[in-house]
């Protein structure tokens, strides 16, 4: 298995249990998905409706995990609660702008793998 | 032999739940039923049979407006007190499993690396203790009826035995008719 900087994909081949098609399909639905929800978070960013930025961070924390980036996970988690509670309302641009660096990273290496898969 | 255990599967979070039906397929004895929403679920409840209900907590980030797990989970037990519901969650909060355990959830699991593992053992407790009820229902009918038939059974005999002993005591009513004839 392909050593990356980003992501750590043994918790996503263990649950695939040897199935390429899972591991193929759970990246695919990452990449189409993590995307659409960070957008859809500068959008509520914008009228600040803090607690819908946690509910989406709540499930991009998931989606994170699957990818083994434990970092993410974190800052979603942060930014999860922050949203939800309403609170440190000033760092809610700032982690929003860290998750869409981490996952524009992340997007390329998923991408050789899925590469690597379908080969 | 009973058929497959019917399971529903209520999330809208896309990559939980491929990853949950991924891992719940691999036994072959369950049908994983998928939705994304708690309304869908509801009404399908009401029209097939199902033997567990896995439920989100969360079900409104990505339709708003949609009804939230809790509100879910207490329709579900107001329609079928017996359906056993599984409640899921991403967020370790004390309150939200409270409110869940309060409102009939079997258990409350948060969402981690091992969730799947404690869900799957939760589906076979649920499934055991279904079993039991089974059971015990069907002991409980067969006593009622084995009873029923006893006392119907004594009154019978006591019956046939008060008859035999009155016309014992009085005598062939036949020979008693032949004799005054006479």
């Amino acid at each position: 298995m392909t050593d990356y900087k980003f992501i750590d994909l043994n918790y996503l081949n263990d649950l695939a249990l040897g199935s390429k098609d899972f591991i193929e399909d759970m990246i695919s639905s990452f990449l189409k998905n993590t995307p659409e929800s960070i957008e859809r978070m500068e959008t509520v960013l914008v009228k600040s409706d803090w607690e819908q930025i946690g509910k989406i961070a709540h499930k991009l924390k998931t989606s994170f995990t699957f990818m083994g980036m434990e970092e993410t996970v974190t800052q979603a988690k942060t930014l999860q609660d922050f949203g939800l509670k309403g609170s440190n309302l000033e760092d809610i641009p700032g982690l929003i702008s860290d998750i869409k660096e981490a996952y524009n990273n992340a997007e390329a290496e998923l991408n050789v793998e899925l590469t690597s898969l379908k080969a | 032999m009973r058929g497959k255990i019917n399971i529903f599967l209520v999330e809208d979070d896309e990559m939980f739940l491929k990853s949950a039906v991924h891992q719940l397929a691999r036994n072959k004895s369950y049908s994983v039923k998928t939705f994304t929403t708690g309304e869908d679920a509801l009404e399908a409840i009401k029209k097939t049979k199902v033997d567990v209900v896995v439920l989100d907590y969360f079900l409104d980030s990505e339709v708003p407006g949609a009804k939230s797990g809790i509100e879910i989970l207490k329709e579900i037990k107001a329609y079928k007190p017996s359906l056993e519901v599984i409640m899921l969650s991403g967020q370790e909060d004390v309150d939200v499993a409270l409110n869940s355990m309060e409102f009939g959830a079997f258990d409350y699991v948060v969402k981690n690396k091992s969730s799947m593992v404690r869900v799957q053992n939760d589906i076979k407790k649920v499934l055991q203790s279904n079993e039991v009820a089974l059971s015990h229902k069907n002991y409980k009918m067969f006593t009622k009826w084995f009873f029923g038939f006893l006392i119907l059974l004594v009154i019978f005999l006591v019956i046939y035995a008060f008859d035999h002993s009155v016309f014992g005591l009085l005598g062939d009513p036949e020979v008693l008719n032949a004799g005054n004839s006479i």
